[in-house]
C-alpha cells in the first residue's frame, strides 16, 4: 500500500473508532456526559437493566482501542511528518456558540441557523480535524510545517484544522489573527481541568514523559480554520516572516532601480511574491551580464547562469554552443562564501561586487535559504502525547489523574443541574420503591416531613436526593462486584511475585550456603548479618523499592581486639578480580555482625584474609596496621597471587570492642523513603493497624508483631492483583491491614512509622554457623546500630478455602456469570465476615483430630528417634500434655526448619512404610500450636480437654 | 546402660510421685514437678520452698518428710547453732531434714547450715560429725515480710533449687474451700525406687552431641550472668551439676537417652533465680525474669544436630 492509502486507512481507524482522546476517555469511564440522558430514563425503568448496562460499558471499555487509534495516528504522523493530533469531532454545538460572527453583513439569526444546520450535519456526521501545536518553532520550520498540514488537509478532504494562536503569535509577533475564528480545547474536547495531577516535580514529569503545560493548552485561544483559511495565513505568515528592516538595509544598498521599485510596492501592499519575482530576475540579469571566461583547455568559455531558490545552475559552453559543463550549486558555494553571516560581513566590509551580494542577499533572505545551523528542530509534544502518557503514567499508577481529561465528578455536579427535569420523571421510581417496602437508606432519607424547609426545597430533596444516592450506592455494588469478579478471574500465579512484596517461592525455599561463621572462642555467634542499607527509596508498582548500599572497609574500621568468631564464604575467581582494581582491592562491608546486646560495645574487625582453598599456600591478609602503611594498595606479586586462586575464599575476623559499629557508622540516608511527608505514611499505617492516631511506638510494633508470618502476605490477603494501582499512602495503609507479613514488609511498616529508621537488609543467623540463602531478612535500624526487628509470629496456615474461591470463580465466570458470580460474591461475602472464626474452628478441630490420633504417640516417638538417634518410646500422654510437648520441642522451629525436617525424613527414607505421617501432620500444626492467641489457645485447650 | 525397661522402671516412679503429690496440693503443678524431680534426680537435694502463708509449703514439706526418715527444725529468730547441733548431732542418717520459716535463721544459725547443707556435716566442739545424704526441705515466706532476716547469698547459694509457689486460682480455691479436699496424710515411696532412679541418672549416657548441647546451654546462662553483673553473684557450676541431673531426668521421663535444650526450660527459674544478689533485686522483679526470658529464648533456638 502506498502513503495514501496508509494514511486514508488510518483516518478511517479514527473517525470510526473516535480519536486518542475518546478512547482514553472511553477507558477512564469518563464519558457521562454524552449518554446521561439514556442512562438516567433507563435508571427510571429499571435499576437492574441500568446496572446492566453499566457493567457492560465498564466490560466494554477495557476494550477500548487506544492503541489501534495511536498507532493509527503515529503513521499518519511519520507520514506526514509533522507532530498533529487527529481530532474526531465532539460537542459541537458549543464549538458553534464560541464561534465569532465573521460578518455583520448577513443577520447574524441566519448565520446562527446556518451554524446549526452545519451542527446537526456533524453531529450526525462527525469528521476530523487536525490540530496543531508547537511553542519551540523559529518561523521558517513552522511555516514549512504549515504548508504540511495544509498539503495534507488538501489531498485528505480535511477542512479543520486548529492551531493554537500563541504558538502563531510567538513565531509571528506581528501578524493579525483577528480575521479567524477562534475557539478553545474545552470546548472542542467539551471538558474540564479541575483536577490536578498527582506529578509534584518537574523531574516526575520529565520522567514520566508528561511534561506538558495542560493549563495552557487549555487557556489558550485556538484558531479554528478551513483549508482556505489556512492558505490565507500562510500567504499572510509569509509576508510577516520577512523582516521589513532586513529588507530595507538591503535595498538601501542596492542600486537596481527595478529591485527598489519592487520593494516600495512590497512595503506598500505587502506583495513578497513581486519582490520574490523581480529580485531572483534582476539578480539574473545581473549575474549573467559579464559571464564569459578564458579557460586553459577549452579556451573561451561562455557561461548560462540560472538562479533559483538559493541555488545556481552554471552551464559553460564553448563558442560553438558545445556544452563543456553543466553545474548546479548554491549561491553560496558560487559565490564563494560560507553562509548568511558571511555574506553580510562581506556587505558590510564592502567586498567586491557590491550590487551582487546584496542582492543575493535579499534573494536568499526571501527564499528562506537562511538555515542558522545552530536551531535544530525539536520534537514536538502534543496534547495528545501529553494524555497517552498520562494514561500509561495512571495505568501503572504513578498518577492517579489525567487532567485534561473531564471526571465524572466534575460532570455530576454539572449534570445535577439537568438532574431535577430528571429527578422529576425517577419520582415514579421513588414511589414504586416505597410501595415496595425497599429498606434501601437512600429512600429512608426522604425529608417530607423536614419541616424546617419550605414545599419545594422538601420536594426537591425528596427526589434529586434519593436519586443521586441511589445513583451512588449502584455504582459502589457494581464496582465492587466487577473488582471482585476480575480479582477472580485473574491468574494469581502471575501476579504473584511480579509487584509484589511476597517471597519467591525459589529464595524461599533456598539452601544455598552463603557464608560460614567459626568460632574462634567459644563465644555466641551473632544473629545480624547486614549486607546492604537504604539511602533512599521509591515506590513504584505496588511495591517499596530501595537504593540500597554498603560501603568499602577503610583503615578505620580495623581494630585491636580479641578474636573471637570468623565469617568466611567463597569468592568466585571472576568477582575477586573485579575487587583488585589497578592493583588496588577493596573489601566490601558485607555480612557484618551487628548487635553485641551489649551497651557501647560492638563487633569490630581484626583483620581479613584471603585464602586459596585449594593451595593453602596462597594467602593474602590485611588488618588495621597494614592500611594504616599500604592503604589499599597491593603489591604486583600479591596481585598475582590473588589472581592466580583458582578457589578463594575471604575470612572476616571479628572480636568485640568499644565504639561503634563500622557498618552502623556508615549508614546514613541520603533521601526520604516515601514521596508523602512521614507523619502521612506514619497516619497511613496507624489507620491500617486499626489504632488509634495517638498510637505509641511501642503500640504500632507490637499491633505490627502480631501479625503472623507468611511468605506470601500479599496473595494471602488477596491484593496480588490490585496492589499494583494503589498510591502510596494506600500502599501503606493496605500493608499494615494484613493479617500476615514477611519480614521486607514488616520492615518496610517499621521504618515508614519513624523516619528516624534506615532499612537494613543481610541474614538472619538461626544461632548456627551457617549462613544460608533463606536465611535474608529485612530489618530497620537507628543511626545508632539500635535494631528494631519485630518478629512476626509463624504461622503456616494458609488455608485452602482461598484458592478454592478462585477456582470455583473461575469456572463460574467462564461457564455461568450471573449464577456463579452470584454465589460466589454470597461466599466471599459470608467468608469476609464470618471467614475467620470459621477457619479458626475448622484449624482446631484438626489439631485435635491429629493429636488424638492412635498412633499419635508412636509416631511421635518414632520422629524423635529419627531425628535425634538413640531410644525414644512412646509415652502415655493426653492430647493437651502432647501438644504441651510437641509445642516446647518444635514451637522454636521456624516453617523452613519443619519443612527441612520433613524433607529430610523423605529424602532418608524414613518415612517409608509412613510410620511418621501422624507426626509429621502433628508437625504442621505446631505454627499454629504456637502463635494462636489466648482465646484460641483456650480454644484448643477446651477442645483437648473434652 | 539404659533399656526401655529402665525408662519404663523411671516413668513410672516420676508418675506415681506427681499422681502422690495430686493428692497433697490442688493446683500447682509446675511445683509438683520440680519437687518430684528434685527428690528423684538428687537424694541430696536441697529444696527452698518459697511462698506467701497459706500456699501449701508446709503441708508439701509435712507430707514429703512422713516418706523418708526426717528431722524437722522450726527455726525461730533467737535459735542458735547449739540448739541445731543439739537436735542432729545423733541424726546422721536422718534422711530429710525439714526447716521451717528458714528465714528467721539468725546469722550464726546460717552459719551451721551453711556447712550442714554444703557438705553434709556439722561441727560440733571441734568434731566434724558427718551425714549421710539427706534431703533438704526447707520453707520460707516471701521476705516482705516484716521480722524476717536478710538471708546472705551464700546460704542461697547452698539451695539447689527454690521453688516458688504460685498464688491458688479461684478454682483451686474452691477446691480447697467447697469441695472438702483434704491432702493425703502420709507419702508411701519405696526409697529403692528413688536410689534407683539416682543411678539411672548417673549412668545417664551422655554422648558428645549431648555434651556439646548442654555446653551450649550452660554457655547462654553463663553469659546471662557474666553480662549482668553485679545483678548475678556469679557462674555456678554446683547449679550447672543439679541442672544436668534435672536435665537428665527429664529426658527419662519422657522415655529418651538424649537430651534437648529445651529441657532445661521448666527447670531454669527454680535453679538459677535465686542465685540473684539480693541486694541488687529480688527475685520476681520484672528485670529478672526477662534476664530469663531472654536466656530461654537463646536456649530455645540451639538446634541439637539431627540424624
Amino acid at each position: 500500500m502506498n502513503d495514501v492509502e496508509v494514511v486514508k486507512e488510518c483516518l478511517d481507524t479514527i473517525l470510526k473508532k473516535g480519536d486518542i482522546y475518546d478512547t482514553i476517555a472511553e477507558r477512564e469511564g469518563v464519558k457521562f456526559q454524552r449518554h446521561s440522558f439514556v442512562r438516567n430514563h433507563i435508571l427510571l425503568f429499571s435499576r437492574i437493566l441500568y446496572a446492566g448496562v453499566r457493567v457492560g460499558e465498564k466490560v466494554r471499555s477495557l476494550f477500548s482501542p487506544i492503541r489501534e487509534v495511536k498507532k493509527a495516528q503515529d503513521k499518519i504522523r511519520q507520514i506526514l511528518g509533522v507532530n498533529i493530533d487527529i481530532i474526531k469531532s465532539k460537542h459541537i454545538f458549543n464549538i458553534l456558540a464560541d464561534m465569532t460572527l465573521d460578518s455583520e453583513e448577513i443577520p447574524s439569526i441566519i448565520r446562527i441557523a446556518e451554524k446549526s444546520a452545519t451542527a446537526f450535519q456533524r453531529s450526525r456526521h462527525p469528521i476530523l480535524s487536525v490540530f496543531y501545536e508547537n511553542s519551540n518553532m523559529i518561523m521558517e520550520e513552522y511555516l514549512e510545517d504549515l504548508k504540511k498540514i495544509l498539503a495534507f488537509c488538501d489531498l485528505y478532504q480535511l477542512d479543520e484544522i486548529l492551531l493554537n494562536e500563541n504558538d502563531v503569535i510567538s513565531v509571528f509577533p506581528d501578524v493579525d489573527l483577528t480575521s479567524y475564528s477562534h475557539t478553545t480545547m474545552r470546548k472542542v474536547l467539551d471538558c474540564d481541568i479541575s483536577e490536578k495531577s498527582s506529578i509534584s516535580s518537574f523531574e516526575e514529569e520529565d520522567r514520566l514523559n508528561c511534561s506538558y503545560d495542560v493549563e495552557r493548552t487549555f487557556s489558550s485561544y485556538l484558531l479554528l480554520l478551513n483549508k482556505d483559511d489556512l492558505r490565507k495565513l500562510i500567504k499572510q505568515l509569509e509576508v510577516v516572516r520577512i523582516s521589513k528592516k532586513v529588507v530595507e538595509d538591503l535595498g538601501n544598498k542596492i542600486e537596481d532601480i527595478t529591485v527598489k521599485k519592487a520593494i516600495a510596492t512590497f512595503f506598500s501592499k505587502g506583495d513578497l511574491l513581486n519582490l520574490r519575482s523581480v529580485v531572483s530576475s534582476r539578480l539574473n540579469l545581473l549575474m549573467n551580464s559579464d559571464s564569459s571566461y578564458k579557460d586553459k583547455e577549452y579556451g573561451k568559455l561562455y557561461q548560462s547562469i540560472t538562479i533559483k531558490d538559493g541555488y545556481v545552475n552554471v552551464i559553460s559552453t564553448k563558442s560553438n554552443g558545445e556544452v563543456v559543463s553543466n553545474i548546479v550549486t548554491t549561491l553560496y558555494d558560487y559565490l564563494g562564501i560560507l553562509d548568511y553571516k558571511a555574506l553580510l560581513r562581506e556587505i558590510k566590509n564592502k567586498g567586491d561586487n557590491q550590487e551582487v551580494l546584496c542582492m543575493s542577499a535579499l534573494h536568499l533572505y526571501i527564499c528562506q535559504s537562511v538555515k542558522i545551523k545552530e536551531f535544530s528542530k525539536e520534537a514536538s509534544y502534543s496534547f495528545y502525547d501529553y494524555i497517552y502518557n498520562m494514561f500509561q503514567a495512571k495505568k501503572s499508577k504513578r498518577v492517579d489523574k489525567i487532567p485534561g481529561l473531564y471526571r465524572k465528578t466534575d460532570k455530576r455536579y454539572k449534570g445535577l443541574s439537568h438532574l431535577i427535569a430528571n429527578a422529576i420523571v425517577s419520582f415514579f421510581l421513588v414511589v414504586v420503591m416505597l410501595a415496595t417496602g425497599a429498606g434501601f437508606s437512600f429512600i429512608q432519607q426522604l425529608a417530607f416531613q423536614n419541616e424546617d424547609e419550605d414545599i419545594l426545597s422538601n420536594l426537591i430533596n425528596t427526589v434529586v436526593d434519593p436519586y443521586v444516592k441511589s445513583y451512588e450506592f449502584e455504582e459502589k455494588i457494581i464496582d465492587r462486584l466487577f473488582s471482585f469478579i476480575y480479582e477472580g478471574v485473574s491468574d494469581f500465579s502471575k501476579f504473584m511475585i511480579e509487584g509484589t512484596g511476597d517471597a519467591s517461592e525459589g529464595l524461599a525455599n533456598s539452601n544455598k550456603l552463603l557464608a560460614t561463621v567459626d568460632r574462634i572462642q567459644d563465644v555466641e555467634l551473632p544473629t545480624y548479618f547486614a549486607s546492604d542499607y537504604a539511602t533512599k527509596g521509591e515506590y513504584q508498582d505496588g511495591r517499596m523499592n530501595y537504593f540500597t548500599e554498603s560501603k568499602n572497609i577503610t583503615m578505620d574500621d580495623f581494630g585491636k581486639v580479641e578474636e573471637l568468631f570468623e565469617v568466611s564464604w567463597h569468592l568466585e575467581r571472576e568477582i575477586l578480580n573485579k575487587l583488585i582494581v589497578e592493583n588496588q582491592i577493596s573489601f566490601p562491608k558485607t555480612f557484618y555482625p551487628i548487635g553485641t546486646g551489649r551497651e557501647a560495645s560492638n563487633y569490630v574487625l581484626s583483620r581479613i584474609y584471603i585464602y586459596d582453598e585449594d593451595d593453602k599456600l596462597k594467602r593474602f591478609m590485611i588488618d588495621g596496621s597494614r592500611m594504616a602503611v599500604t592503604g589499599n594498595n597491593i603489591s604486583n606479586e600479591e596481585s598475582e597471587i590473588l589472581r592466580s586462586m583458582s578457589n578463594p575464599r575471604v575470612v572476616y575476623v571479628y572480636g568485640i570492642g568499644y565504639g561503634s559499629n563500622a557498618f552502623v557508622e556508615d549508614m546514613e540516608k541520603t533521601g526520604s523513603y516515601t514521596s508523602n511527608s512521614p507523619e502521612d505514611i506514619r497516619n497511613a499505617i496507624i489507620k491500617g493497624l486499626g489504632l488509634p492516631e495517638t498510637a505509641t511506638d511501642i503500640e504500632i510494633y507490637n499491633a505490627i508483631a502480631s501479625k503472623s508470618y507468611s511468605l506470601t502476605p500479599i496473595k494471602d490477603a488477596g491484593l496480588s492483583w490490585r496492589i499494583k494501582w494503589f498510591n502510596e499512602k494506600k500502599f501503606f495503609e493496605k500493608v499494615a491491614s494484613m493479617d500476615s507479613l514477611i519480614c521486607n514488609l514488616a520492615a518496610t511498616l517499621v521504618v515508614g512509622t519513624d523516619d528516624e529508621l534506615i532499612y537494613t537488609v543481610g541474614y538472619l543467623n538461626q544461632n548456627d554457623e551457617y549462613i544460608l540463602e533463606n536465611e535474608g531478612h529485612a530489618w530497620a535500624m537507628s543511626e545508632d546500630g539500635k535494631i528494631v526487628d519485630i518478629s512476626l509470629s509463624s504461622s503456616d496456615d494458609k488455608l485452602e478455602e482461598n484458592e478454592m474461591l478462585a477456582n470455583i470463580i473461575r469456572w463460574g465466570v467462564q461457564n455461568h456469570i450471573p449464577l456463579y458470580a452470584l454465589v460466589t460474591f454470597s461466599g466471599y461475602l459470608v467468608s469476609k465476615l464470618l471467614g475467620r472464626k470459621v477457619k479458626i474452628r475448622i484449624k482446631v478441630s484438626k489439631v485435635k483430630k491429629v493429636l488424638t490420633a492412635s498412633d499419635i504417640e508412636e509416631s511421635y516417638a518414632k520422629l524423635k528417634e529419627s531425628l535425634y538417634g538413640g531410644l525414644t518410646l512412646p509415652v502415655d500422654r493426653t492430647p493437651l500434655e502432647l501438644a504441651e510437648i510437641v509445642e516446647k520441642e518444635f514451637g522454636s522451629f521456624s516453617i523452613e526448619e519443619l519443612k527441612e525436617i520433613r524433607r529430610e525424613l523423605t529424602e532418608r527414607n524414613f518415612n517409608s512404610d509412613g510410620e511418621l505421617d501422624s507426626a509429621l501432620q502433628l508437625l504442621n500444626e505446631v505454627p499454629f500450636l504456637k502463635n494462636s492467641s489466648p482465646k484460641v489457645k483456650r480454644m484448643i485447650r477446651k477442645k483437648l480437654q473434652k | 546402660m539404659i533399656t526401655k525397661r529402665t525408662l519404663n522402671g523411671v516413668a513410672m516412679v516420676y508418675d506415681a510421685m506427681i499422681n502422690t503429690l495430686d493428692h497433697v496440693l490442688v493446683g500447682q503443678d509446675r511445683v509438683k514437678k520440680i519437687v518430684a524431680s528434685s527428690i528423684l534426680c538428687d537424694t541430696n537435694s536441697r529444696i527452698l520452698l518459697t511462698g506467701n502463708t497459706g500456699v501449701g509449703k508446709t503441708t508439701l514439706s509435712n507430707f514429703l518428710a512422713t516418706g523418708f526418715k526426717s528431722e524437722r527444725i522450726s527455726v525461730t529468730s533467737d535459735m542458735i547453732p547449739s540448739d541445731v547441733q543439739e537436735q542432729l548431732r545423733h541424726k546422721t542418717d536422718m534422711s530429710l531434714l525439714q526447716v521451717d520459716e528458714f528465714n528467721r535463721a539468725s546469722g550464726k544459725l546460717q552459719s551451721t547450715f551453711i556447712e550442714l547443707f554444703a557438705e553434709n556435716q556439722m561441727t560440733v566442739d571441734g568434731v566434724k560429725i558427718p551425714f549421710h545424704d539427706f534431703y533438704v526441705l526447707a520453707t520460707q515466706n516471701s521476705t516482705d515480710i516484716a521480722g524476717i532476716f536478710n538471708v546472705p547469698q551464700a546460704v542461697y547459694d547452698r539451695f539447689d533449687v527454690n521453688i516458688y509457689f504460685d498464688s491458688l486460682t479461684e478454682a483451686e480455691k474452691r477446691a480447697l474451700l467447697f469441695r472438702g479436699f483434704s491432702p493425703a496424710s502420709g507419702l508411701d515411696i519405696d526409697m529403692r525406687h528413688v536410689t534407683a532412679t539416682k543411678r539411672v541418672i548417673d549412668d545417664f549416657p551422655m554422648s558428645e552431641k549431648d555434651e556439646d548441647l548442654m555446653m551450649k546451654v550452660f554457655n547462654v546462662i553463663d553469659k546471662m550472668i557474666l553480662d549482668n553483673q553485679p545483678l548475678f553473684a556469679g557462674s555456678n557450676i554446683r547449679a550447672h551439676k543439679y541442672a544436668l541431673r534435672l536435665v537428665k531426668l527429664y529426658a527419662l521421663t519422657q522415655q529418651r537417652t538424649y537430651l534437648l535444650p529445651t529441657d532445661i526450660i521448666d527447670f531454669l527459674n527454680y535453679v538459677y533465680m535465686h542465685r540473684i544478689n539480693q541486694n541488687v533485686a529480688k527475685i520476681g522483679d520484672k528485670e529478672v525474669i526477662d534476664k530469663f526470658d531472654d536466656a530461654k529464648n537463646k536456649i530455645n533456638s540451639i538446634r541439637r544436630k539431627f540424624f
